[in-house]
């Protein structure tokens, strides 16, 4: 016979009503919050995706802030070009204008002042920047690019910013491509020390090394006259460390050979010199390299071609070189080195110019050995070889209108309707410049656009995976409730009464 | 001859004397019908022992020949098999509860939202490196990134320690219930002995059995003697024998001392260490959920060490706005040790330290020596072995410095000894922006250079929370899975084992009920029944009554004649 007991009427009645209570706190918790799930447990699998979702919510607004910050900066750079083109169009019409024979010394004097203007407001807006960072600085954001003389100061490493997961778009743009040239050569073993930092040169005390089992040398650099030099001197200082040209071949780094090691790689200068700060090698590391940073050497004659543009060298075609009314026209086909073309451009018969490399050795210049004249270059064909090299024309913009603002004080007809040509091609050069940051601004438009449209998208399925379907809970909530007052109505019904009840 | 009038007279006392025995059984049955762990008991009436005449043999009344206790054995282990079932996902249920809680982030708040946001304020800084404000934001998130993960540390830590107290709890409440089964065992020994039926201790002993069972996987066999013989399900490790008592104890683990193991306590004293026999009960949940939290701990590590080592790597590496550079964002990985109390060689850790702060690997590892020259080196955390090396003493060891660590042990080791090393313990507990940066903002390296508005480096450093660095080899630069990956997946994980462990709390209190109430259907006091029965045997207790009068009438007319 199947008995029933009171402890199982009891224990079947307790189980129920938790259990219908247990539904009725989970729908009511849903009604309240608003959410399906209120912690990792109750889906976890959606927890989980919903965490990524809010990552990816939270990482797309960073994208979003840097597209803004990158288009207020590509905004400002159109406006700076739009009056730089500006600038050198009113440049062009001088130009136009003082070429004709209606023109003389007075009136060229005069305009020789507006071009000198010009110049000024052009390397003005150059300098144009956001919260003190300059915007046509490369990533040397706070380094002003453009002084005077046409050497570009910055960094031809432009400023990224990341606009999506692991793409990076330049919003700090690189100036020397529209004012003036940066040949900006690598660093190799026959680098000389004084063509550092622009051929400025480079401290040369000494520093102390201490390797990673703890005994210091020192090193003293008065004697070296090229990098070589100074990877011999610390390689030969006694410290277990091995110096090198660094992967970037822009400086150098030092790396311990020290196994184990007990300490850091410390190093110091000695008696308060700057030497290894110069180098960017004035520290400590905790691992077994230190990397120089960025020693900025100028071209000198022993320079290859090759080297230069950071390592991605140039080919040189042909060069028509005008001075006065001699010209010339001389190839580079055949040059490798600085010196080869400098030499080609002086080997020029009846000329009388001198070519060199300009005092921060960034580009290479041409001069007029005669003070009434002015020596220029121009193009040959399709060739760019004198924009490339910065002797004029092109993206040598201020080096151009300097040419152009001698030529008109010097009354200098020849190159005054030379600079027509250079100015156009500088002109051509702004727009493309401009061209190139419009289309980056359309880029990060349309990724602004797309990520916003993303955010709105991973909103939807993230409130999809997360939020509690109001509806189903309050049915849920009804259903547990209904439930729970039958168990308890039933249970009154079962266990009130007992046989006792009836004995009387 | 076979009647007399006495005969009658005795034949209602005995009827008198069994009907309120059975009524005083039922009225124990209805007295205990909320004991837990009652067995209803029933009179078992049979008739006297009968006179032989002719023409028959006539009765001598009724005795109570028995009192049965209603039990069905085969329920038994079944019982004993849900209890500890439910003994063990119980303790997991409570733990994991409050372990989740320290993962939950359904606002806006946690440890995924401090890592994007930190990562975020070194995006903001590379576009305006000389910006105070944002110089600020970088610490300041930097900061709350730390005080989540050291409170996730201690709140985790809090949690393995409160299960280590259980443990230590639960051995002694199984040891006091093997000591009261033993005195059970002795006092039903001698109840029996004489053929009594010691029912209500047998009650007692089957009840303390089932908390045993709640404890520990158990194995119950009765004796002819009546006791029961008690040893661990699967093992047959004697736990009760009769009437001696082994007993356990929670032992210092060999290689963290701030955790218990369960041991087994023999005769002679001597301790074995029992944790891999134990699959069932409160002591194998409590177990499962500290190794299940351990490992929530160690996962936590490995994110809070990747972006340690990631950051300080680039941040060493850039310059400030003071051109300083070669210093730390966070405070640096520390390598610890951990020897076994076990270990029988020699053998001490004399240098433990780090040896590429680059490349270091942030797994754990452990080191079993083979022999004194040799061991082998187990990667605890991808739960891979990486090879077999030759050990030199007072040497740094290849095996370690290949991984970044600088690691030597003097003195013999010998053969079984075992030794851990690893960068990353406890380094959620340690996860500190460093002082020198908080001091001084200038000192953030956002530059590659000395140039100080150039945010390279901060671009670079902002880059990592989308490079796969955990899971990164030494000498590798990139892993699987990025911080938030991965450390989404340890919430992912968690929450999986929570709701594992509340639906099978909800299965297994199902299952219980079902097995009590089939206990209940055979072994249960129901109040009507034993109404029935009162009804009955009092009817009964009338009639024998009614003999009796009638007897003592007859007796009146008889002397009266």
């Amino acid at each position: 016979m199947f008995r029933i007991t009171n402890a199982m009427l009891f224990n079947n009645n307790l189980y129920n009503v938790f259990t219908n209570n247990k539904g009725m706190l989970t729908a009511q918790e849903q009604l309240a919050s608003g959410k399906r799930i209120n912690r990792p447990s109750d889906d976890a699998g959606a927890f989980s995706q919903a965490l990524g979702h809010r990552h990816t919510i939270r990482q797309n607004k960073q994208f979003i802030r840097n597209i803004e910050n990158g288009i207020s900066n590509l905004q400002l750079a159109d406006s700076a070009l739009n009056s730089i083109g500006g600038l050198v169009q009113d440049a062009i019409t001088i130009a136009v204008s003082q070429s004709n024979a209606t023109a003389d010394a007075s009136t060229r004097q005069t305009y020789a002042q507006e071009i000198d203007n010009i110049l000024g407001g052009i390397i003005q807006l150059g300098n144009t920047s956001k919260r003190g960072m300059y915007i046509f600085a490369g990533k040397n954001k706070s380094t002003q690019p453009f002084a005077s003389g046409a050497v570009y100061y910055g960094s031809r490493t432009e400023a990224m910013a990341e606009i999506f997961e692991n793409v990076q778009i330049g919003v700090g743009l690189d100036g020397s491509e529209m004012l003036a040239t940066d040949l900006n050569p690598i660093v190799t073993t026959s680098t000389t020390l004084a063509s550092l930092n622009r051929g400025q040169g480079i401290a040369q005390g000494s520093f102390t090394i201490t390797d990673r089992s703890g005994s210091t040398s020192t090193v003293n650099l008065s004697s070296a006259g090229t990098i070589a030099d100074v990877i011999n001197l610390i390689n030969g200082s006694g410290a277990n460390v091995t110096a090198s040209v660094n992967s970037s071949q822009n400086g150098i780094m030092i790396t311990d050979n020290t196994s184990p090691p007990v300490t850091n790689l410390v190093i110091s200068e000695v008696g308060g010199g700057s030497t290894a700060a110069a180098f960017g090698l004035l520290g400590d590391r905790s691992n077994s390299t230190f990397v120089g940073f960025d020693l900025n050497p100028g071209i000198t004659g022993s320079t290859a071609l090759s080297q230069l543009n950071g390592g991605a060298g140039m080919t040189l075609t042909s060069l028509n070189v005008l001075n006065g009314a001699a010209s010339g026209t001389v190839s580079l086909a055949g040059a490798t080195t600085v010196n080869d073309v400098l030499t080609a451009i002086n080997a020029l018969t009846g000329l009388n110019v001198t070519a060199s490399v300009n005092a921060s050795g960034t580009a290479i210049e041409i001069n007029s050995n005669d003070p009434t004249t002015n020596a220029y270059a121009l193009e040959v064909g399709t060739g760019t070889s004198a924009m490339d090299l910065g002797i004029s024309g092109g993206s040598n913009l201020i080096r151009t209108l300097m040419i152009f603002r001698d030529g008109l004080r010097d009354n200098d007809s020849i190159a005054i309707q030379g600079s027509i040509d250079m100015l156009q091609t500088g002109l051509d050069r702004v727009l493309t410049f401009r061209g190139k940051a419009g289309a980056k601004t359309n880029r990060l438009e349309s990724t602004l656009e797309t990520l916003t449209k993303l955010n709105d998208d991973t909103l939807t399925i993230q409130s999809t995976l997360e939020d509690a379907d109001m509806v189903k809970a309050a049915s849920d909530l009804a259903r547990f409730q209904t439930a729970y007052q039958a168990t308890l109505q039933s249970s009154a019904k079962i266990m009130q009464p007992t046989l006792m009840d009836f004995l009387r | 001859m076979g009647t007399n009038i006495y005969g009658a007279l005795s034949i209602g006392k005995s009827a008198i004397l069994a009907q309120q025995a059975a009524l005083q059984i039922t009225g124990h049955n209805i007295a205990n019908v909320n004991t837990e762990g009652y067995t209803r008991q029933e009179a078992h009436l049979e008739t006297g022992y009968p006179i032989q005449s002719t023409p028959g043999d006539i009765g001598t009344g009724v005795r109570v020949g028995s009192i049965e206790r209603k039990y069905d054995s085969f329920l038994g282990s079944q019982i004993l098999s849900e209890a500890g079932l439910l003994g063990e996902w119980n303790m997991k249920d409570e733990v994991l509860s409050t372990v989740e809680v320290a993962f939950n982030e359904v606002g806006s708040g946690g440890l995924s939202s401090n890592i994007s946001d930190f990562f975020g304020a070194w995006h903001d800084l590379a576009s305006d490196p000389r910006n105070e404000a944002l110089r600020q934001s970088v610490i300041g998130s930097g900061q709350v990134l730390s005080d989540s993960f050291n409170n996730m540390y201690t709140s985790l830590t809090n949690q393995i320690r409160n299960v280590d107290d259980k443990i230590i709890a639960v051995v002694d409440e199984a040891n006091q219930i093997l000591d009261e089964i033993t005195q059970l065992n002795i006092a039903i020994h001698e109840g029996e002995v004489n053929r009594e039926n010691a029912n209500d201790l047998r009650d007692t002993r089957d009840l303390r059995l089932k908390e045993l069972a709640g404890i520990m996987n158990v194995h119950k066999r009765e004796q002819n003697n009546n006791q029961v013989l008690i040893d661990v399900a699967g093992t047959g490790r004697p736990l009760v024998v009769g009437i001696q008592k082994f007993s356990l104890s929670a032992t210092r683990n060999d290689l963290d001392a701030s955790l218990h193991d369960i041991s087994w306590v023999d005769a002679a004293g001597g301790t074995t260490i029992i944790n891999s026999e134990i699959n069932a009960g409160k002591l194998q949940g409590l177990l499962e959920v500290r190794g299940m939290v351990e490992d929530y701990r160690n996962k936590l590590n490995r994110v809070a060490s990747e972006i340690v080592r990631g950051v300080n790597v680039l941040h060493q590496n850039g310059y400030g706005l003071d051109s300083s550079t070669g210093i730390d964002f966070f405070d640096p990985l520390i390598v610890s040790t951990q020897m076994s109390t076990l270990n029988t060689g020699s053998g001490l850790v004399t240098t433990a330290a780090v040896y590429d702060a680059d490349d270091i690997s942030t797994d754990r590892f452990e080191m079993v020596f083979t022999s004194g020259s040799t061991f082998t080196l187990n990667n605890l955390t991808t739960g891979s072995t990486s090879g077999s090396y030759t050990f030199s003493s007072g040497a740094s060891l290849a095996a370690l410095s290949q991984r970044g660590i600088n690691m030597a042990i003097t003195g013999a080791p010998a053969a079984g000894d075992v030794f851990r090393v690893s960068s990353s313990t406890g380094i959620s507990g340690n996860f500190s922006v460093n002082s020198e940066v908080v001091a001084d903002s200038r000192r953030i390296a956002g530059s590659e250079s000395i140039s100080q508005g150039d945010g390279t480096n901060a671009l670079k450093i902002a880059d990592l929370v989308s490079t796969n660095l955990i899971g990164r080899m030494p000498g590798g630069t990139s892993g699987s899975y990025t911080f938030s990956d991965f450390y989404n997946g340890l919430v992912g994980t968690v929450g999986n084992d929570t709701s594992l462990a509340k639906e099978n709390v909800i299965l297994r209190e199902s299952v219980s009920l079902q097995v009590a109430n089939r206990r209940e259907q055979v072994s249960g006091v129901s109040l009507d029944e034993e109404m029935v029965n009162m009804i009955k045997f009092q009817a009964a207790y009338n009639g024998a009554a009614r003999i009796i009068s009638i007897v003592d009438e007859m007796l009146d007319t008889l002397l009266r004649s």
